[in-house]
């Protein structure tokens, strides 16, 4: 995973086209989209680069979804162009463009057998009979089912026919393949075999892919870029570390599951520091450029990992921590997340469990927390993201 | 007596009998009896209809296979019923698909359109059809006929059909047009195979309902005869016993086209 952005660019980033970098998969100018009384989309920018796997992130119904069956052709947009590998394809219907959708749901035709179901797409261009054999045996071979040809779409569980559905797109030799959800009907276990097997796929193949979920931490594993979208609008784009990091806003912190998003007035602005007022805490966090004013009010992030806590009786009162009390207490295997109550606020605190002591409910706590990844956002916290 | 009745009960229990299979049974019992006395019939030996028959044989049948209006009266109802069958299955497969496919401004009007016969009494569509015929001059024969009854028949094809559509996933033609399938290929490969077992069952429905259509055909025959029709002209001066191995084997022909048909019907459910 690198932590630059030239893959994907925004509207605030580089324009497609803008010099000698790889190849746009898809370019997306301006799209649009409502249906009836409802915007879907307001118009946006995305241009993908070949070979890359992006992930359209956000709730339900922030039009991510929409978006994958534009691209795919499914869904014409009110305005803007579609692009595909520098051929313009918005007014051409889904079955004439280079791209294949994997649905949420199983959409295996019901009468055609696992091959035939494969080998859809190769009969429909008249590939010769062998051909389309082969190249039916190399997909299922691809997504690990090489002996499940001749059965009935029937006998298949969740994870296979997604499988089949998968190998059914790869067939059709697709210049990008869409996934619109695909695991989201499966068990745990299955969706994070086969997260793992859709980015092996992704790497041998080096195919583009574009991936739609709901799930962040679906995305933040698979994706080498991540597009968080919000109500329509593309929220930021970047790579999961980039994201995860540097949040540009409130929901996007919210969304990647950072609980500790507060209000705070900026105290003093100095030797790129910034002293936070109104949190409870002594906080002080990076400067931004360019730096708020003094008296500014701000929105600042602290990630539950940026915490530490220990026992106020383990050693004597540091002048960077505060007294608090564990109200809250649940362990999850490797990570414990506390509820720490200090300076009339709810601290949402994750701390590696390891081999060590669990802190019951009720300790006295001191709280400490690196300053360097308190994350400064301009303006108010919107509203909590869903889920 | 009560006791009586708790014993009865509690031996019927016993041999895993309920009230309601007796209930069900006296229904059927009352349903089927008149059926049944009409088979027995059928094969009495005398023209006497009552009971006690006298004795078995095959003389109304040889009679009615010996006869040529019966047999030309056979003939001409299964031709009305194949021929209505295909004309619609073909029209009512293409409104059902459109209809509920592609919404569209008077698709509520396009199926109450089609729907109104089943409503109407089958006198009044065969007087209507009757009136219709005589403005446009048309001489009646057996293809007025048809075409009464693809009027009357083209309602339950289509509510057949139509609950088949609303199952049908939409995402499989999605998934089909992904795949690169045109309009006609995606039907072709897709929509057809897959809605096939409905129509067959569909056609079927038709084709019984055709087959022993009375009031329409009344209005709209001309100098051919259907089988309902000779039946009539039989039965109408007369109880002619013959009458009575016709109906047999109206009844097992019937009985023939249920059972191959919710073959059909099971299937396009599953």
């Amino acid at each position: 995973m690198t932590e630059t952005g030239a893959g994907v660019t925004t509207r605030a980033g580089n324009g497609p086209g803008s010099g000698s970098e790889p190849r746009a998969a898809v370019a997306l100018d301006s799209v649009a989209k409502r249906f009836a009384t409802q915007i879907a989309l307001h118009p946006l920018d995305l241009a993908i680069t070949e070979g890359e796997f992006v992930t359209l992130l956000g709730p339900s119904g922030c039009g991510k979804t929409t978006l994958l069956r534009i691209i795919a052709g499914l869904e014409t947009p009110d305005d803007g162009t579609v692009t595909i590998f520098g051929t313009d394809v918005t007014d051409r219907p889904a079955n004439k463009r280079p791209v294949n959708l994997v649905f949420q749901r199983v959409t295996l035709f019901p009468h055609l057998t696992v091959a035939e179901n494969v080998g859809f797409g190769p009969r429909l261009r008249r590939m010769p009979r062998q051909q389309a054999r082969d190249k039916v045996q190399a997909a299922l071979d691809l997504v690990r089912l090489p002996d499940f040809g001749d059965r009935q779409v029937n006998e298949l569980s969740g994870g296979q026919a997604q499988r089949v559905a998968l190998a059914r797109a790869i067939a059709n030799d697709p210049k990008v393949l869409l996934l619109d959800e695909p695991l989201s009907a499966l068990d745990l276990e299955i969706r994070r075999q086969l997260q793992a097997e859709l980015k092996d796929i992704h790497r041998r193949l080096g195919l583009t892919f574009v991936y739609v979920t709901h799930d962040q931490e679906e995305a933040m594993s698979m994706s080498d870029r991540v597009v968080v979208m919000r109500e329509g609008h593309i929220e930021q784009v970047g790579s999961p570390v980039e994201i995860y990091r540097r949040p540009r806003s409130p929901f996007v912190a919210r969304f990647l599951g950072m609980s500790n998003v507060f209000v705070a007035t900026v105290a003093a602005v100095g030797d790129g520091w910034v002293e936070l007022d109104g949190t409870g805490l002594p906080l002080r966090a990076p400067a931004p450029a360019p730096p708020p004013a003094a008296g500014q009010g701000v929105t600042a992030v602290i990630r539950p990992d940026s915490f530490e806590v220990r026992r106020a009786t383990d050693g004597p009162a540091t002048a960077d921590s505060v007294p608090g009390d564990v109200s809250d207490v649940r362990f999850i295997g490797s990570l414990v997340h506390y509820r720490v109550t200090a300076g009339d606020r709810h601290w949402q605190v994750s701390a590696r469990a390891g081999s060590g002591e669990v802190l019951p409910e009720g300790t006295s706590v001191r709280l400490s927390w690196r300053a360097d990844e308190v994350i400064l956002l301009p303006g108010a916290p919107g509203p909590a993201a869903g889920g | 007596m009560t006791s009586a009745l708790a014993r009865l009960r509690r031996r019927l229990r016993r041999r895993g009998i309920g009230l309601l299979h007796v209930y069900v049974g006296l229904l059927l019992l009352f349903l089927f009896l008149p059926l049944a006395v009409l088979i027995v019939f059928s094969f009495a030996a005398s023209g006497q209809l009552r009971f006690p028959i006298t004795g078995l044989s095959l003389r109304w049948y040889r009679e009615v296979f010996g006869s040529s209006t019966v047999i030309d009266g056979i003939l001409a109802s299964l031709g009305v019923a194949v021929v209505t069958g295909a004309i619609v299955a073909a029209i009512g497969t293409l409104a059902a698909v459109v209809v509920n496919r592609y919404r569209f401004r008077g698709a509520g009007v396009v199926t109450a359109v089609i729907l109104a016969p089943a409503a109407l009494p089958g006198l009044v569509i065969g007087i209507a059809l009757l009136n219709f015929f005589g403005d446009l001059h048309m001489t009646l024969s057996l293809l007025t006929v048809t075409v009464g009854h693809v009027i009357y028949t083209l309602p339950f094809f289509y509510l057949v059909l139509s609950a088949r559509l609303r199952r049908f996933d939409p995402e499989l033609e999605e998934a089909a047009t992904d795949m690169g399938a045109g309009p006609l290929q995606r039907f072709r490969r897709v929509t057809a195979p897959l809605i096939s077992p409905a129509i067959v069952a569909s056609a079927f429905v038709v084709l019984a309902l055709s087959w022993d259509e009375f009031q329409i055909t009344f209005f709209t025959i001309g100098d051919q005869s259907t089988l309902p029709l000779v039946i009539w002209s039989r039965a109408r001066l007369s109880i002619d016993p013959s009458v009575n191995a016709i109906g047999t084997l109206m009844v097992a022909g019937s009985l023939l086209v249920v059972l191959f048909t919710r073959r059909f019907i099971a299937e396009s459910y599953s």
